[in-house]
């Protein structure tokens, strides 16, 4: 059990996730999920909210991320911070980005979404294709003439 | 508040869950996924099994277009994502300056190169320029050709492409056609070449969406019926040129209602179509814009038809090839009734009599070029009509396979059509006498009397021709301009070296082309003729000729030469040490056909290639 706030002053929502832990997490946080908000704007919020698709550990990344989000709104140094990490993560734990990428997607988290996304999206930034699958363990299903014709029709992009 | 009941109550929270799956799926946008593409999904890496909007989500972000080339070029799947993204989705969008470079963009893929995979490679490579605006797929392997879904994609990637070309696309079918319907309404020109799974609701879509369809071909579509002219009669009012081939619609109803609510239609070609007089009454009636009718393998017209026509002003270039219902009485309601003609080609009519041609010719005083392919009834007599008619304006004549024109048995008879002369034809430019066995030397040189200026001139296959014929046509043309730039002679087989130093010494200053295929009296003289005196000759054919290395030295000596093609296939007499000569052609020659010269070594050929290997050598 873990309780993400203090305040008293905001109502509490309860989520459980997929491996049975119960979450306890603030009403504005939790409202960052367009599917959470879907479902207590269609009245079911007086019980737990179940999460069948998100395991704890993930979502305890899920509740963090959104709160640094929420912290860094108007400052530049952490929002930069906060793009940095996610090479990192990359690096060392890509299934738990894969799974978190998930996870804000199935919750339909915009501003986590565009922060997972962008965190790959610098990763990707000036590698050729090899050596992405080679990272990201992408298979190549693509015939040699298929490979060559791609890279040369858009050749003049890599001029 | 707090949920205690665990078990019994799991059930409906799935099924809830489930439905706020639905709605949410739902509330995103759908990607299209083709499993034909996508083979074998690698369970393996982390990032496939990461739903395709996450990807696309990823994609968004990327920093720059060249990542996005690389991102492409990872997997099938990658690919297929990323040509699905219109330019606008990009966050990071810094290419509005190369859309503004690239506003017209053509692209051609052929053979095996036209697959889906290429398209939609090209469809991420083109898209942040703006698209395409033209496409052209020929494909030639049914198996691995493009499918609806290599379109869908194309009609995405390209909102301005204005014309697209589809041949020998099996596996296209009308929802791709929708597609590109769609998503191209600028579409200007449509192309369909055998794509038989092509049906109506495709060709119908194309109408209904794109105003600005001016042109459209089809060719061999057996899948579109009349339902598609109907729409292409209500809709597409700015057509301007259609042509049908092969497609076999039901009755006629269809190109009647076609020919009849296109106001604008300049074009009009038919060929191999179950078309009947009414038709014919309907282009008469209607087609007051037409300027170009073509009218090929209809068996179904009658003289009635071509009757009906009345005045068609614009009418410039007419074809007519083995239709039926052509006879006297039709050929002189079409030379009324078109009198704006410029150019006729009629092929393989046999109703075509002297009279047809003088009636045709007498109201048609515009006409410059005159076509006649196997119109075998066609004699001298009618041909002097035709030039006394068209003397003044002709520009372009070509007979071929005329059974009908023949030599005169008594030339001495003053009475005769081949012993008065011709009016001369000051604008006849060019004449071709192609495979007719009955022309001679005293046809040739009776036809001599017209010409005065031809710049090209072709007697191919004249196998009863003989130097005397060419040396008294040669006479008639102005020697002082020396207007012959082209020579063909391929095929007749009586000639020598005489016709080639009466042409050389005469015109060989400016000749640029001289085609001798099959002569095989021509000697190395010739060629030492051709070497001295035509300094501007481009291209020289010279197959089944009796030449020998000692011409091809001379050839290879003359230093004015600039001689980009040489053909010498089939000599005889050539051995390894023309080939020698030939390298002192270098810098010039682009193409060599040396086939079934039994006197060359593979080896000397090959050591050839390597010297002059931008030419391209045809052993």
């Amino acid at each position: 059990m873990a309780s993400t706030s203090n305040s008293t002053s905001s109502k509490i929502i309860t989520l459980r996730s997929s491996d049975g832990e119960v979450f306890e997490v603030e009403e504005s946080v939790a409202l960052e999920s367009n599917l959470i908000r879907r479902m207590m704007e269609d009245d079911c919020a007086n019980n737990i909210i179940p999460l069948p698709n998100v395991t704890a550990p993930i979502f305890y990344l899920v509740i963090e991320h959104c709160k640094k989000h929420a912290e860094m709104k108007d400052n530049k140094e952490k929002k930069k911070e906060l793009r940095s990490q996610g090479e990192e993560l990359l690096k060392s734990d890509p299934h738990t980005y894969s799974n978190l990428m998930e996870a804000v997607n199935y919750l339909d988290i915009k501003s986590l979404m565009d922060l997972t996304a962008q965190w790959l999206a610098d990763f990707l930034k000036g590698k050729s294709p090899r050596l992405i699958r080679e990272l990201l363990k992408i298979k190549n299903d693509f015939t040699p003439e298929e490979e060559a014709e791609i890279l040369e029709r858009n050749r003049w992009a890599f001029d | 508040m707090e949920y205690d009941g665990v078990g019994d109550e799991e059930l409906p929270f799935l099924d809830q869950t489930t439905l706020y799956d639905d709605c949410l799926r739902s509330r995103k946008k759908p990607r299209f996924h083709n499993n034909s593409m996508i083979e074998n999904s690698n369970t393996q890496d982390f990032i496939s099994h990461l739903p395709d909007e996450c990807i696309v989500e990823i994609f968004r972000f990327l920093p720059s277009y060249r990542d996005r080339c690389s991102c492409a070029a990872v997997s099938k799947k990658w690919l297929v994502l990323q040509a699905e993204m219109r330019s606008s989705e990009f966050k990071y969008n810094n290419i509005s300056t190369l859309q503004a470079q690239n506003c017209r963009a053509s692209r051609c893929l052929e053979g095996k190169k036209a697959n889906d995979t290429s398209l939609a490679a090209m469809a991420v490579g083109i898209c942040p320029r703006g698209g395409l605006t033209e496409l052209c797929i020929k494909g030639s392997f049914p198996s691995q050709g493009i499918t609806d879904f290599g379109l869908k994609i194309i009609a995405q990637a390209c909102p301005s492409l204005k014309s697209l070309t589809l041949w020998d696309c099996p596996k296209v079918g009308s929802k791709g056609l929708v597609s590109i319907a769609h998503g191209c309404s600028w579409l200007e020109r449509l192309d369909l070449l055998n794509s038989p799974s092509i049906g109506d609701e495709g060709l119908i879509s194309i109408a209904k969406n794109c105003p600005n369809l001016l042109t459209l071909n089809l060719d061999s579509c057996s899948g579109i019926g009349n339902e598609s002219l109907y729409a292409l009669a209500r809709y597409s009012s700015k057509l301007e040129s259609i042509s049908l081939i092969k497609c076999p619609f039901q009755g006629d109803e269809g190109i009647v209602s076609l020919t009849s609510s296109l106001p604008k239609l300049e074009k009009l070609k038919l060929v191999s179509l179950s078309a009947n007089d009414d038709v014919l009454e309907a282009v008469g009636r209607h087609g007051k814009s037409l300027r170009t009718f073509c009218l090929e393998n209809i068996s179904s017209v009658s003289e009635v038809g071509f009757c009906s026509f009345g005045r068609l002003e614009k009418m410039e270039f007419v074809s007519l090839r083995s239709c039926t219902g052509l006879n006297d009485t039709s050929f002189k309601a079409i030379g009324a009734g078109f009198i704006g003609l410029k150019v006729i080609s009629i092929r393989n009519c046999t109703t075509l009599s002297d009279k047809g041609l003088k009636d045709l010719t007498q109201s048609a005083s515009l006409l410059e070029s005159l076509i006649l392919v196997e119109c075998n009834n066609v004699t001298s007599k009618g041909l002097r009509e035709l030039f006394m008619n068209c003397h003044k304006r002709l520009k372009v004549m070509c007979l071929v396979k005329c059974e009908g024109l023949k030599e005169e048995k008594e030339e001495a008879n003053p009475n005769s059509i081949q012993s008065s002369l011709l009016p001369k034809c000051p604008f006849l430019e060019s004449l071709t006498l192609n495979s007719c066995a009955g022309i001679g030397d005293s046809f040739l040189s009776w036809l001599g009397s017209a010409c005065h200026q031809v710049r090209h001139l072709e007697l191919m296959g004249l196998k009863s021709v003989t130097d005397r014929g060419v040396l008294t046509l040669l006479k008639a043309l102005d020697t002082k301009n020396k207007a012959l730039e082209t020579v063909d002679l391929s095929g007749c087989v009586r000639l020598t070296d005489w016709s080639v130093l009466a042409i050389t010494s005469a015109f060989g200053e400016k000749l640029r082309s001289l085609k001798l295929d099959g002569c095989e009296r021509v000697s190395d003289r010739s060629l030492e003729m051709i070497a001295e005196l035509c300094p501007c000759l481009v291209e020289l054919h010279l197959s089944s000729c009796g030449i020998s290395d000692a011409g091809v030295l001379r050839l290879g000596r003359s230093r004015s030469q600039c001689i980009e093609i040489l053909s010498l296939a089939g000599c005889k007499g050539i051995t390894d040490k023309s080939l020698h000569h030939i390298e002192m052609m270098l810098g010039t020659l682009v193409g060599l056909n040396i086939k079934q010269c039994h006197g060359l070594s593979k080896k000397e050929v090959d050591s050839v290639r390597d010297i002059i290997w931008w030419c391209d050598v045809l052993h």
